[in-house]
């Protein structure tokens, strides 16, 4: 393998590739692509000018960083774009075990594996905050000791009531007084307010693509609810708004033909955990073979969380610590498992589905503890069978693409 | 008194258990050493530590949680469906780490007991933090008194402290003891004694300490130690672990664990607020590495630990799917090698399957610690 020296680059070159590619083969894709390319391109030129970086995880609302005009890069957001290239991530998840037990999540391993072997420039600073799990909890503070990086962290409570929003949103306000110093950024409340406004936009999109994915036939593919992910670094950018807006279009525009994303619609699968990252085309296959779509993930981006007063520096923070909570998988992973139950039961009582999936990622320990539980309540409440498999999400030498195909694939025999 | 406390620890609930329940008093579950137990005390409750002891046959939970869950917890919730714990007449759960959260979940789904309240254990100390978790343990008294008709006054409160401080205390002293050359007992007696406080009624438990220190202090100090060790990591609720070590000719001098030091070392305040010394105090001790600004204090307090104890070397034991101390690992086992201890990483399970391996790693540490003596 050719030795790289900053993973960054080689994602911004990477990405760069596939776009060149895309736009000569397939130039109808290119909006697929044109958020995650700006995303990476954009940190690699910040070293290059000068802008500080600074590292955080999915549950600190980048909106913060953008405002701040320094360069964000999400790690979560590192890891699982990386899964897609398996030599590279196996590469770095054998590396990570030097340092870290096997059943430490991927997502936070792969970073791991990417910061102990030097492949990447250290950053200004962190940030982190308490979701969503164990792993990311542990690992990041690890990080940023071991390699004395100035780093700040959010304890963000279960509660999702006013007073968790406000204790997150104190906690927020020092951050700020942390990278302040840290990078000598200022945070400018009309710059805060036009980020703000951006990412209002992302999420009443986010909204609204939710609504058309109701509709039977469901009029996008599942292979966009993976794609989202890239918010958790982009929320706040113009980038990101186009990216969803044009899903929106598209989407809005099968309703109104009342066509779906596949020719016939067979089967609506509720998909309970994270999607195979590293190779989130198993759900075109799915579409394709079995006629199965999936309208929403378990996981997936549904609640608006708008922003009214973007000039309001307090109305600003609680509203960041509302999304901070709301991120996919955050709040289900730091919470009472009913939250997970009810982000379930909206998939058969809002989004129709007739099938269940759960192919635990072997990282998520705090899902496969309560994955029964759900299981369970999936059947009495709505009579339907849930496969349960694990894989690692990342990695796909635990569980390969074949594998995952055959258990669907006499899954959907079974079940007719 | 001595081997009464050992006879607390072993078994659960044990004889003072069912005679508190015989007068018609309530015994409260909790699960995690953050938790304020004077609260419960102070209810004129009984607080029982919830531990997965030496159950050795998970079916029934690994059938719930999963393989991919700590075997701790698996092993609790074990215990919880056959019906060991159905002395207890409720239970608190923490969100002490993703698995005693989700045991909780399991818990209350499976088994209902009639009182069961989540208190949420914020991840970061800071005064933001320490007023939250003052609200949230005033959240759990107002449920308390609601629920079991009692009144839990500041008062109450302020004795609760005076006695667990006194535990505190004595443990303390039965700490400074095993700083000899030649400690007057090992590290699982150490472990056991520990073990039954969290299991009995407080008043009686530092009566029987008392009496114990004294004839600890006049027994036989142990002799011929190969090497003096401190034990370091995830939750260890059951002292064969600390046997195994100990049966290979290593001493546990003193330890780093939530079933250990971590679980008294330092007293409550009993001045002003006692909700907010509570609050203050849980939060500010030993650390779990679950706090996510507190690494540093926690390599400071093993550090000082092996100046103190005279410490040859450190066992590091890992429970696998133990997220915390797992990923510790990364920044300790620097430090440590900084620090220049010489240590050994260890992973387990609660059941020790792997004792005799666990036994001859142990064994070629402390051989591989004579030759640097």
């Amino acid at each position: 393998m050719k030795e790289i020296k900053d993973i960054v680059e080689y994602m911004a070159t990477s990405l760069t590739s596939i776009m060149d590619h895309i736009t000569k083969k397939y130039p109808e894709r290119r909006w697929l692509y044109e958020a995650q390319q700006h995303y990476w391109v954009s940190i690699h030129q910040a070293r290059q000018m000068g802008i500080p970086v600074v590292w955080h995880n999915q549950s600190i609302p980048p909106e913060l960083l953008y405002a701040m005009g320094v360069v964000p890069l999400c790690l979560d957001v590192l890891s699982t774009s990386m899964a897609a290239f398996h030599v590279l991530s196996s590469r770095y998840l054998d590396i990570s075990h030097k340092y870290v037990p096997e059943y430490v999540c991927a997502v936070n391993k792969i970073v791991i594996g990417v910061v102990m072997s030097g492949d990447i420039p250290l950053p200004d600073a962190m940030i982190y905050a308490s979701g969503p799990c164990d792993s990311a909890r542990i690992s990041y503070p690890m990080i940023a000791e071991t390699l004395n990086i100035p780093h700040f962290s959010v304890d963000a409570p279960f509660q999702d009531n006013q007073r968790g929003y406000q204790y997150i949103a104190g906690q927020l306000k020092e951050a700020v007084a942390f990278l302040e110093e840290m990078t000598g950024k200022r945070l400018d409340t009309s710059a805060m307010a036009r980020v703000i406004e951006q990412s209002n936009l992302s999420y009443d999109l986010f909204s609204q693509i939710a609504e058309l994915r109701k509709t039977t036939p469901c009029p996008l593919p599942g292979k966009l609810l993976a794609m989202n992910s890239v918010a958790l670094g982009m929320s706040g950018t113009p980038q990101l708004v186009k990216f969803l807006k044009k899903q929106y279009e598209d989407g809005l525009e099968k309703v109104r033909r009342k066509e779906g994303c596949l020719p016939v619609e067979r089967k609506r699968v509720a998909w309970m955990q994270n999607p195979v990252f590293f190779n989130i085309g198993i759900v075109d296959w799915m579409e394709k073979e079995f006629g199965a779509v999936l309208p929403m993930d378990a996981f997936g981006w549904r609640r608006a969380a708008l922003i009214e007063d973007v000039l309001d520096k307090d109305a600003v923070f609680e509203g960041l610590a509302k999304r901070s909570l709301m991120v996919p998988m955050t709040h289900m992973g730091s919470s009472p498992v009913e939250y997970w139950m009810e982000s379930a039961t909206e998939l058969f009582r809002d989004y129709q589905c007739d099938t269940a999936i759960f192919a635990g990622h072997v990282g998520c320990t705090h899902f496969w503890a309560v994955g029964k539980l759900l299981k369970d309540m999936i059947y009495d409440r709505f009579g339907v069978t849930t496969l349960v498999f694990d894989i690692d999400a990342l990695d796909p030498r635990y569980v390969g693409t074949d594998v995952i195909q055959n258990r669907i694939r006499d899954f959907m025999e079974t079940i007719g | 008194m001595i081997k009464e406390l050992f006879r607390k620890s072993d078994v659960f609930p044990n004889d003072s258990v069912t005679v508190w329940k015989d007068q018609g008093k309530k015994v409260i579950g909790f699960m995690c050493s953050y938790f304020p137990e004077e609260v419960i005390h102070a209810a004129g409750m009984l607080p029982f530590r919830i531990r997965g002891g030496s159950c050795t046959r998970t079916n029934c939970s690994d059938a719930v949680m999963s393989n991919y869950s700590c075997s701790f917890a698996r092993s609790c919730l074990e215990l919880a469906m056959n019906g060991t714990y159905g002395f207890l007449d409720g239970l608190i759960g923490q969100d002490s780490c993703s698995q005693m959260e989700r045991l909780y979940d399991n818990w209350r789904f499976r088994t209902r007991l009639p009182f069961m309240h989540l208190l949420h254990l914020p991840y970061k100390n800071s005064d933001a933090g320490i007023e939250w978790y003052r609200h949230e343990i005033s959240v759990l008294i107002e449920s308390l008194e609601k629920a079991f008709q009692v009144t839990v006054t500041n008062e109450n409160l302020a004795r609760a402290i005076e006695v667990y401080n006194e535990t505190r205390m004595l443990l303390r002293s039965l700490y400074e003891l095993r700083r000899n050359e030649n400690p007057p007992l090992t590290g699982a007696q150490s472990q056991s004694i520990i073990l039954a406080a969290t299991s009995m009624p407080r008043e009686e438990y530092n009566e029987l300490l008392r009496a114990a220190l004294r004839e600890i202090r006049s027994g036989e100090p142990i002799r011929d130690i190969r090497a003096r060790l401190m034990v370091v990591g995830s939750s260890i609720d059951d002292p064969t672990f600390i046997k195994i070590i100990e049966d290979q000719g290593g001493l546990v001098v003193t330890d780093a664990l939530c079933f250990g030091g971590r679980y008294f070392w330092e007293p409550v305040d009993n001045q002003g607020d006692p909700l907010l010394a509570l609050a203050g105090a849980y939060l500010s001790r030993p650390k779990c590495p679950r706090m996510m600004n507190e690494h540093i204090p926690l390599f400071e307090f093993i550090t000082d630990m092996v100046q103190n104890y005279k410490v040859d070397g450190i066992i590091f034991q890992k429970m696998k799917f133990c997220n915390f101390w797992g990923g510790e690992s990364l920044f300790l086992e620097k430090k440590l090698k900084e620090f220049r201890i010489p240590f050994l990483s260890i992973e387990r399970e609660q059941d020790l399957t792997n004792a005799a391996q666990i036994a001859t790693r142990v064994e070629a540490f402390i051989e591989m610690i004579e030759g640097a003596i």
